[in-house]
């Protein structure tokens, strides 16, 4: 056999301990590894989900009206043209409660049918009260339907309800509820109780608890109620530009008002998504020092097997072996090494998804990561043993006679 | 002895400095990367309220929708109705209650001299300052009167105070909340914060203390903007802030301490009558349920420690073993290329025990080494996860223990990962290598 | 001062029994400086390590300074050899990280002995073979004559029972063996018994009884009159 793999076996059977070890290190590395990019993937996916809004364009602020003093329609009217007004603002929107990632804001259960109809049939989705530039400032897409009117826009009274409302659905939710029927002009209730007319459907889009069930499951209301706090989003190039300016136009008309928290749609979708960030970065970094270790590892127990073997090499030299063959044997040798270890670390890594499924309710490993990070493994650990090896394949036939 | 056998390993370690970098390196990688995510570990782990874990409880009512189950926790509402709450309040027999609730609320000096400030307040009865600790600077917790009376009175935060007052003793002084009159009973020191903060872990367990604390009934007169969750399943009629209070919707979160198990038995007993009381006015429609959560079961079923912090920990000690695996490789190595000195030792009249121990104390100068670097690693990785996770900025920070923990830990791995290799090595007949080389 | 009867050493591999040696016997007396030589593959280095207790046997009696080493365990065969045992091999043996002083130290260290009592005694064994004034140099600094001469040391710092010699003089050039030899009959006319395995019956001559093994017996007795140093034949 040219690849010399029955000498090569034997010999690593003889010694036992070294390869049993370097076995189990490698193993264990592409146990991890397999998982880690699994995992990994499952991150980047999270963090690269479309938001379904125009979220680089976008930046967010909440105005608080001074103590005791309630927000007007006029007051909300009059800082929405301020905004419009600015350089670089594109389009700006009232938005009751609060704004896509914020992470704070109402939800409730939507159905078809009132309360009481035994057949209803109910979804949670978020409630984002807003006004009819909201669509087009978020940049949303409509599908079907139309936007609100200026004029459907019901600014009602704090702790009342508002009148007659209407509503811009996602599709996720239309499709839940209408079963691929249009929903345009039909009713949905809200809590069971409060009626809305569907007058219009949006593509899918994060809403203010991304990481829920419901995160695509959104409701547009017609309505704003006038409590003393509202949010206002604006639309434009290089909306962390124009923070200062936003800040600068709600406050000219009352500097006893709160102007609080502008910032960037991007900037809170960072924050929201930071601990995958973080988690991306760790096991980036734990993959990278994991095939430095182990190249660590290949090279130290390479250069401690070729100078063990000097002799017996010199002596293959003497007795007609090439340079070449003796490089090769080495090489081999690692890739049998890193083949045993690629079927246990397969086994680790399936017995590891297998934990991870059963008590951390995650999505099963892939078969196939264990042998690609081995594969993996394998071209790094014969990159190691490359030096090692060609110092071997140097060493001269008269080592077999200089005993 | 010991001393000769460590001469002898800095010997050796000196002679191979290369290798003896990248075994120190390995180990220090791995104690560094387990440091890191252990730290952290036990920080988001911990109970700030251990030593209070017997007599503290969160208290949970089902209240919830007779059709359709709580989607959250243990299926129970985190928080209460405020009828509910008032009534343990009033009518309970626990031995202190705590009712909380976070706001904002906006926050200035009474001559208006200072722009306006919104501020994360919390109202609470005055128990909560004795129940979770609050140190105070100045002044003290409200009077019971002020308690129940939702008195307009205040507790700020030293920030607050030296925002306002700087320098001057603030308690009898007034500010103005939400554009009304409040006299400032006490200042908590500032080094009070709860990691994780128990007390609310409903809008993130790693957030900075409030800085105002308002008496709870004041919620009684005037409705504040709620920075916490307010969750309902009914559909009710809601048209003042009366309704509001009056209606279904959870949002008080309910605290009791009952110092003896009679007492807790009697609070039982209470919860018990009071529920099916509640049940002959139509409420509680569901089966009765409640819940007496101690801290650290309340930490517990709110998921504090995250599945990322578990996975951490599970990598990062496999990259440990790792780790160690290939300090044992590097070791095995360079022992069996020593073999023949360790030959002449045994001739020379060195047991295997000796042979042995020499190793073993090579192994542990590594080792040392390694758990040294280790520790100033794990340094840089707090760093770089205080710089990745937002919101464990105070919370990732090694504590004396910690490194105490960890450099034994070093060591005891650097000295079984020394052990194979040195057992080898002493297992080599010494006969084999004494003839002419 | 050294018995062994009967002696019997097999070598097992999976394939091939080799008896190294049958039925050994040899006994030798205080003060006495045999040389035993033989050809190579007679069972010279199996004596060796067996004397030296640096392998068990399989069969018979060794006795060493009045003690049945037989039956004794690996860590009291450590320490007899490292009280009793002087060794003295071909290839010199030093630790090449150690200098002179700290090589002479090694055995003395597992003896346990004060620092004070290993200093004196490493001191007076570098005078005796004249190297007192490099104890501070490596081994990698001395000629291979002086290297031995360091090893020789070594074993008698220990003030042992016995020198054991292997080849002593095997890796030097012929000055040097000359001078290793006169040194290895001085110590033995001060009154250390000493055995050396050698295949070179030019330096068997100079001991005062010659051992032949061949096929792991002893086969010839010859005595030798101890031959001063002057009429050493040049190899």
């Amino acid at each position: 056999m040219i690849l010399d793999t029955a000498p090569i076996l034997k010999s690593l059977w003889r010694s036992k301990v070294g390869p049993l070890l370097i076995i189990a290190q490698l193993a264990l590395s592409i146990a991890i590894i397999s998982n880690a990019v699994f995992f990994l993937q499952g991150r980047v996916d999270k963090i690269q989900r479309e938001t379904g809004a125009d979220s680089q364009a976008l930046a967010q602020v909440w105005v608080k009206e001074r103590p005791g003093e309630l927000l007007r329609q006029e007051i909300i009217e009059r800082d929405l043209e301020n905004l419009r007004a600015l350089s670089g603002v594109r389009n700006a929107a009232a938005i009751g409660q609060s704004v896509p990632f914020s992470h704070s804001g109402g939800s409730s259960g939507f159905s078809r049918l009132p309360e009481g109809d035994p057949k209803r049939v109910s979804k949670p989705a978020a409630t984002m009260p807003a006004d009819h530039a909201a669509v087009a400032t978020l940049g949303l897409t409509l599908v079907e339907g139309r936007s609100f009117f200026p004029e459907e826009i019901d600014y009602y009274p704090r702790n009342q309800r508002p009148g007659t409302a209407s509503a811009i659905i996602t599709e996720s939710l239309a499709e839940f509820l209408f079963e691929g029927q249009s929903p345009v002009g039909q009713t949905v209730f809200l809590a069971g109780a409060v009626p809305l007319t569907v007058v219009g459907v949006v593509e899918d889009f994060l809403g203010y608890f991304p990481a829920t069930d419901f995160a695509y499951d959104n409701v547009l209301i017609s309505a704003i109620e006038l409590s003393e706090k509202v949010n206002y989003v604006v639309q434009g190039e290089d909306p962390a530009g124009l923070l200062p300016g936003v800040r600068q136009a709600l406050q000219n008309t009352d500097a006893r008002r709160i102007v609080k928290d502008e910032r960037t749609m991007a900037s809170m979708i960072r924050v929201h998504y930071s601990d995958d960030y973080a988690m991306v970065i760790l096991l980036l970094l734990v993959m990278v020092l994991l095939v430095f270790v182990n190249t660590l590892g290949v090279v130290g127990i390479t250069t401690f097997w070729v100078n063990q073997r000097r002799r017996q090499v010199g002596i293959r030299r003497a007795l007609g072996a090439t340079r070449l063959a003796i490089l090769r044997y080495f090489l081999v040798e690692n890739v049998i090494l890193v083949t045993l270890a690629t079927f246990v670390g397969a086994c680790l890594a399936l017995m590891a998804g297998h934990y991870f499924t059963a008590h951390h309710a995650m999505a099963a490993l892939p078969w196939w990561y264990a042998p690609f990070a081995g594969g993996v493994m394998l071209i790094m650990t014969q990159a190691a043993a490359w030096w090692p090896s060609q110092r071997a394949a140097r060493v001269p036939a008269r080592e077999a006679i200089a005993g | 002895m010991v001393s000769y056998y460590l001469r002898l390993a800095w010997l050796s370690v000196k002679k191979t400095p290369v290798l003896s970098a990248l075994m120190v390196l390995a180990i220090a990688m791995g104690i560094a990367a387990c440091l890191t995510t252990l730290t952290l570990y036990q920080v988001v782990s911990s109970n700030p309220l251990a030593d209070k874990n017997a007599v503290t409880f969160a208290v949970q009512l089902d209240s919830w929708d007779p059709n359709e189950d709580y989607w959250a926790v243990n299926g129970v509402p985190e928080q209460l109705t405020y009828q509910d709450a008032k009534a343990i309040y009033r009518t309970g027999n626990a031995d202190q209650t705590v009712l909380t609730s976070r706001i904002g609320v906006t926050v200035e000096a009474t001559d208006a001299s200072t722009p306006p400030k919104v501020e994360d307040a919390r109202l609470a009865t005055r128990d909560f300052f004795s129940v979770f600790d609050v140190p105070f600077r100045y002044g003290g917790p409200w009077s019971a009167t002020a308690d129940a009376h939702g008195e307009q009175q205040v507790v700020i935060s030293t920030a607050l105070q030296h925002h306002f007052f700087a320098g001057e003793y603030p308690v009898g002084k007034s500010v103005m909340v939400e554009g009304e009159v409040y006299t400032i009973v006490g200042v908590m020191d500032e080094r009070w914060t709860m990691t994780p903060s128990v007390y609310d872990l409903n809008t993130g367990a790693f957030k900075e203390p409030p800085q105002l604390f308002l008496p709870f009934f004041n919620v009684e007169r005037r409705p504040f903007a709620s920075w916490g969750n307010v969750v309902g399943w009914k559909n009710e009629d809601v048209r003042s802030h009366q309704d509001f209070l009056a209606t279904e919707m959870a949002w008080v979160q309910t605290w009791v301490s009952l110092n003896t198990p009679e007492a807790r038995a009697e609070f039982e007993q209470f919860l018990v009558n009071y529920i099916h009381n509640e049940k002959q006015k139509g409420r509680f429609e569901r089966p009765l349920k409640y819940y007496l959560n101690t801290p650290e079961q309340w930490l517990s079923i709110n998921g504090v420690v995250s599945r990322d912090n578990r996975i951490l920990v599970y990598l990062s000690l496999a990259f440990l073993a790792v780790c160690l695996v290939n300090a044992v490789v590097l070791l095995l190595a360079k022992f069996l290329r020593k073999a023949p000195e360790a030959g002449l030792r045994r001739a020379l009249g060195a047991s295997r025990a000796a042979v042995f121990v020499q190793h073993l104390a090579e192994a542990a100068v590594i080792g040392a080494l390694g758990s040294a670097l280790g520790l100033l690693l794990s340094w840089f990785g707090l760093v770089g996860v205080r710089s990745l996770y937002s919101h464990y900025q105070e919370v990732a920070v090694m504590s004396g223990f910690t490194v105490i923990a960890a450099l034994v830990f070093a060591l005891v791995s650097a000295l079984v990962s020394g052990a194979l290799p040195a057992w080898q090595v002493s297992r080599s007949q010494p006969a084999r290598y004494l003839k002419a080389q | 001062m050294l018995a062994m009867q009967s002696v019997k050493k097999i070598y097992r591999t999976d394939m091939i029994e080799t008896h190294a040696l049958r039925d050994f016997s040899l006994q030798v007396e205080p003060g006495e400086f045999v040389a035993v030589t033989g050809p190579s593959g007679s069972g010279k280095t199996t004596f060796l390590s067996i004397a030296g207790l640096l392998e068990s046997f399989d069969a018979g009696r060794y006795t060493l300074d009045g003690q049945d080493v037989s039956a004794l365990s690996d860590a009291e065969r450590s320490r007899l050899r490292n009280e009793k045992i002087g060794f003295i091999f071909q290839g010199f043996n030093l630790i090449p990280d150690l200098n002179l002083f700290d090589n002479v130290d090694v055995p003395l260290r597992y003896r346990g002995l004060a620092a004070r009592d290993r200093r004196q005694r490493i001191e007076r064994a570098l005078e005796q073979v004249g190297l007192a004034s490099r104890a501070k140099h490596l081994p990698s600094q001395l000629s291979g004559g002086q290297q031995q001469r360091v090893a020789i040391a070594r074993a008698l710092a220990g003030r042992p029972a016995f020198l054991l010699a292997d080849e002593p003089t095997g890796n030097l050039d012929s000055l040097m063996a000359r001078q290793v030899m006169d040194m290895l009959g001085e110590i033995n006319a001060q009154g250390m018994t000493i055995v050396m395995v050698t295949h070179d019956p030019d330096l068997a001559r100079r001991a005062s009884r010659n051992i032949q093994i061949v096929d792991g017996q002893v086969t010839d007795f010859s005595l030798y009159e101890p031959a001063p140093a002057v009429q050493l034949v040049e190899v």
